[in-house]
């Protein structure tokens, strides 16, 4: 079934409409979810959450934007309701972020390595990095760089300026960084005590 | 201009990555390893990024079924609308024949504008569109005929001002369609007389579904 | 205890029976009543579907949907349910034969101001205020009133006539025969179309915004103030077109040479917002405010 057959059964209540948009969305929102969140539990509650927004709201969809635009600006919405009531009360962008990386800016290792992250990077290393951002850097990285939304959007949805938005991915992507290199370095230590293992019992 | 050191670079280094380029800056990365270090690795990481997108997952089974679950315990799903309008089987099975025969006319009339990108069509294929849209309006009409003939049921639901109302503009989108049609032969370049026409046709269809849906009540 | 009939006039007491008399004859208004409150998150769904009535939602700051029903035949069940953060108000017949009059029920709906309308209204009239979700209103015979609204409101009618006062979000309506008057809108998107009624938009143009009216015959007014800006293309194919404001000729992107239309393109002022306006055989006039 066409998406455009299935939202207009959808707006009627059909049941396999229904079924047929969650098939051909579920990937991304869950994996959205899961980007955000890190974890599977909450991003499951959260696809849930999001899917039965949409469909309550599924007969008031104008067709002024692409259905797959809306459900995901949808999904972020409900990400961010949920990312926080756990940090607080509505709290800002500029509140979800450690107090030390506000005012110290991201870590300047001027002395720090030459060398830059080798290759290309690993998508589970960096899945890793992601999770272990603050909440505001990680949702502006995660909209930003990974869904592709731009500034403007970013700024509307989470409530910030745009100045704002830039600021934080650019500190986002700078903490990646450092803690990218810092899983560098810890691989390569243990790739050495490694050997020096195996020569030892040699 | 004083020279730029590493500290200041890391400073533009967020316009940098905007795609704003300091002259400076452009300077001393060409000779700074470590800061044009710093670029190509957030670079790598906004690429990076981009590709994460491409692999999504897929979640648990029992997502679905939690949601769906959900919807049929709000009544979201059902099989038919709940209150008045479900009373009248019988238009549950013209409704779809209708909506065959609108769906006919949203295709002709989605052909049509389809011309209007290229005004250079021959008359005669244009006249042919009017006289298949004309015969498609036509089928309309007739099945909502049939079923009014076939399936008005006994009941005496009586909403006076809707009958009126209906019928009054049931003879107003008629006279448009004339109207309008009458133009269209007389110069069937001008987009803005199809779009009028096609238009009214739309109108007329909504309107026989909605006295069709009226008469069950 | 003796009565006295001495000192209080007769006439008084008489009287006093006679209005008794008259109150127990004459029937309520209204037999059946109906009031529910329900409970609810934010950004909740009030659904309505109603043959007949009239039909009056409003916001408050409760998270509290609040329906009160009122209906004079017992052929027909006024309902209200929740379902999650969804409130659905339903008018049942129970009867196959029933006239206009038993098929009237009237509500007042009362919302959170940003709850999200869906309303079927046939006949009657619809009004709501001070909402700021979306909206979606189809009627055949009611009129709609809305004021001060924000959202998307969506309005479908066959004869019904539409008013918006005071209306800032995106507006599009679609009627037959219904007239149309947006008064006071400080909308940035609104889309006008009705085949014999006449469009009235007495509003704000907004830098950007995009205010698009078109019927078939009958008048399309606007009004515009000296302060105003923006780019019109206004079209009535066998009607005239009937301008006050002083427009920069184009160098129109949209021109198009006419043939057998009346038609202006121009820009007034810089030019911001786009005005488009087109009418079968009617009239368009751009009139400036007193």
């Amino acid at each position: 079934m066409p998406e455009a057959e299935a939202l207009r059964l959808a707006q009627q209540g059909d049941a396999a409409a229904f079924e047929r948009i969650y098939q051909l969305h579920n990937r991304r929102v869950y994996s959205l979810c899961l980007r955000m969140v890190g974890n599977t539990a909450e991003a499951e509650d959260l696809t849930q959450e999001a899917f039965l927004q949409l469909f309550r709201k599924i007969a008031t969809f104008r067709g002024e934007s692409a259905f797959s635009t809306w459900l995901h600006r949808l999904a972020v919405n409900v990400v961010l309701m949920r990312l926080r009531k756990k940090t607080g009360s509505e709290t800002s962008l500029e509140e979800v972020t450690e107090p030390d990386e506000e005012t110290g800016g991201p870590r300047k290792d001027f002395g720090g390595p030459d060398l830059g992250l080798s290759g290309s990077i690993d998508r589970v290393n960096l899945q890793r990095a992601i999770d272990q951002l603050p909440a505001g850097y990680k949702s502006v990285f995660v909209l930003h760089d990974v869904q592709g939304y731009e500034h403007n959007e970013i700024a509307e949805i989470m409530g910030c300026s745009i100045g704002n938005s830039k600021s934080q991915l650019h500190k986002a992507r700078m903490r990646l960084r450092d803690l990218l290199h810092e899983r560098e370095r810890a691989r390569a230590r243990e790739e050495r005590e490694a050997f020096k293992r195996d020569e030892a019992e040699e | 201009m004083s020279a730029m050191n590493c500290e200041k670079f890391w400073e533009f280094s967020e316009q940098w990555m905007d795609g704003e380029r300091h002259p400076g800056a452009v300077s001393h990365a060409s000779a700074c390893v470590r800061c044009k270090t710093l670029i190509e690795d957030l670079e790598s990481i906004h690429k990076a990024g981009a590709a994460l997108a491409m692999t999504e997952e897929e979640p648990p089974a029992r997502v679905w079924l939690a949601i769906r679950a959900q919807l049929e315990k709000e009544r979201l799903i059902r099989p038919r609308r709940t209150g008045w309008r479900e009373r009248f089987a019988a238009f549950e099975a013209f409704r779809p024949a209708l909506a065959g025969a609108y769906l006919s006319l949203i295709i002709a009339g989605s052909v049509a504008l389809g011309w209007q990108a290229n005004p250079n069509h021959r008359l005669q294929d244009q006249a042919e569109w009017l006289n298949h849209a004309q015969a498609t309006m036509a089928s309309v009409e007739a099945g909502f005929t049939t079923g009014r003939a076939t399936n008005v049921s006994a009941i005496q639901t009586e909403n006076s001002d809707v009958t009126a109302t209906l019928n009054k503009n049931l003879a107003i989108v008629d006279n448009m369609i004339s109207m309008c049609e009458k133009s269209v032969r007389e110069d069937p370049q001008n987009e803005m007389t199809r779009d009028y026409l096609y238009t009214a046709y739309q109108q007329k269809a909504d309107l026989l579904a909605t006295m069709a849906d009226s008469e069950g009540r | 205890m003796a009565i006295s009939f001495s000192s209080k006039p007769m006439w008084r007491a008489a009287s006093g029976c006679a209005i008794v008399l008259l109150l127990g004859a004459v029937p309520p208004l209204y037999a059946h009543h109906l009031e529910k409150q329900f409970t609810v998150q934010t950004h909740p769904l009030i659904t309505l579907h109603n043959p007949s009535g009239t039909v009056t939602v409003s916001s408050w700051d409760k998270p509290e949907v609040m329906v009160v029903a009122d209906h004079g035949s017992p052929k027909i069940e006024v309902d209200a349910e929740q379902n999650g953060n969804r409130v659905d108000v339903v008018t049942h017949l129970l009867s196959e034969n029933i006239s206009p009059e038993e098929l009237r029920a009237n509500y007042v709906i009362t919302v959170p101001e940003d709850s999200e309308l869906q309303i079927h209204n046939d006949s009657g009239t619809v009004g709501v205020s001070k909402i700021l979700g979306d909206m979606n209103v189809e009627t055949v015979a009611a009129g709609v009133d809305a004021e001060d609204i924000g959202g998307y409101l969506v309005v479908q009618t066959v004869g019904g006539s539409f008013a918006c006062m005071r209306c800032t979000g995106r507006i599009e309506v679609h009627s037959i025969s219904g007239d149309v008057r947006l008064v006071d809108d400080h909308s940035s998107n609104i889309f006008a179309q009705t085949s014999t009624g006449n469009i009235v938009l007495d509003g704000d143009f907004l830098p950007n915004g995009i205010y698009r009216l078109k019927n078939y015959s009958g008048a399309i007014n606007v009004q515009f103030s000296r302060g105003d800006s923006f780019d019109v293309s206004a079209t009535s194919l066998y009607g005239k077109v009937d301008n006050q404001a002083k427009l920069i000729p184009p160098n129109h992107p949209n021109q198009r040479p006419p043939r057998y239309s009346r038609s202006l393109f121009g820009s007034f002022n810089q030019g911001r917002a786009k005005l488009e306006l087109s009418s079968f055989n009617g009239t368009i006039n751009i009139h400036k405010r007193d």
